[in-house]
């Protein structure tokens, strides 16, 4: 079975679950893997964020608990242990062969808001996001509504990193070609002006 | 693994049903049992699944005219349920928690 794109995948198991709203203004689509924001000198980074407090605090929470979620479920389903690190993610694309993700994909239910390709990615996302706030400590989350469109960003280089994409991306067709370790060490390199 | 989920709805008998399958619908295919009349046990591979669940829950009950309420238990690995149920819920209960 070929693997669909990364864009098919994200209007089978993510579009349906976007509000209406956002719907009729065509903002549901799959986020490109970083976007160089204009941000002018002195202009606060609250001007990219478009929620009320509440949608913030609500989505912060929910981006909390995938990184949660992936601690807790990754050592069982891929042998890793201790401190989240690389290792994680390096383990995460070893277990995410074509294979499998095809056999996932066989038995997902899109009209689930808890498939596993939705759940798996959201993890995926959520644990890189983290990981990468944790290696390069000037990043924070840039939160947003439904919380697999939140990203990390990047003052300095006023960079948005929309690491949920990263890993639809990553069960998408060639996505096994763009590892997610791959992707997370490239942003480092790039973050440090490397 | 397995969580309870129970409920409050603050409406008549015929749009608390309606609410009900709803809040139901948002386990989906996931095994559980009816343990009380809105309280549910729900068996689950993981803490993702959890998470996910646990958002469809509150956003299903917020959208709702009427009060609902919700509360959940932590996600548990292991444990008995204890209780006073009708005695297809307890066997139904026994045997979820058995395999999870």
């Amino acid at each position: 079975m070929a693997l669909p794109t990364a864009e098919a995948l994200f209007d089978t198991f993510f579009a349906p679950w976007h509000p209406p709203e956002e719907h009729e203004d065509g903002n549901v689509w799959l986020r490109p893997d970083f976007e160089e924001i204009e941000l002018p000198p002195g202009t606060h980074i609250r001007v990219l964020d478009r929620l009320t407090p509440e949608g913030r605090a609500a989505a912060g929470a929910r981006v909390a608990g995938m990184e949660r979620a992936a601690r807790e479920d990754w050592p069982a389903l891929l042998g890793v242990s201790g401190e989240p690190g690389p290792a994680w993610l390096e383990a995460f694309d070893r277990w995410a062969t074509e294979e499998r993700v095809a056999e996932m994909l066989k038995t997902a239910r899109p009209e689930q808001s808890a498939n596993p390709i939705l759940v798996l990615a959201c993890e995926a996302g959520a644990l890189t996001g983290g990981l990468l706030l944790r290696a390069h400590p000037g990043m924070q989350w840039l939160v947003d509504w439904p919380y697999w469109n939140s990203a990390v960003f990047d003052l300095n280089t006023r960079t948005r990193l929309h690491v949920f994409a990263w890993a639809v991306r990553r069960f998408a067709a060639g996505g096994a070609e763009t590892p997610l370790l791959a992707r997370y060490e490239t942003a480092l390199k790039l973050l440090r002006g490397g | 693994m397995h969580f309870l989920a129970a409920f409050q709805i603050d409406s008549d008998e015929t749009r608390r049903t309606e609410i009900l399958c709803e809040l139901e619908a948002c386990f989906g295919t996931w095994s559980r049992t009816k343990a009380l009349d809105h309280a549910y046990v729900v068996r689950v591979p993981g803490y993702g699944v959890y998470e996910n669940i646990q958002l469809r829950l509150l956003e299903t009950a917020r959208a709702q005219p009427e009060k609902v309420f919700v509360c959940l238990t932590p996600l548990m690995t292991s444990g008995l349920y204890h209780g006073r149920m009708r005695k297809e819920a307890a066997e139904s209960l026994n045997t979820l928690t058995d395999e999870a």
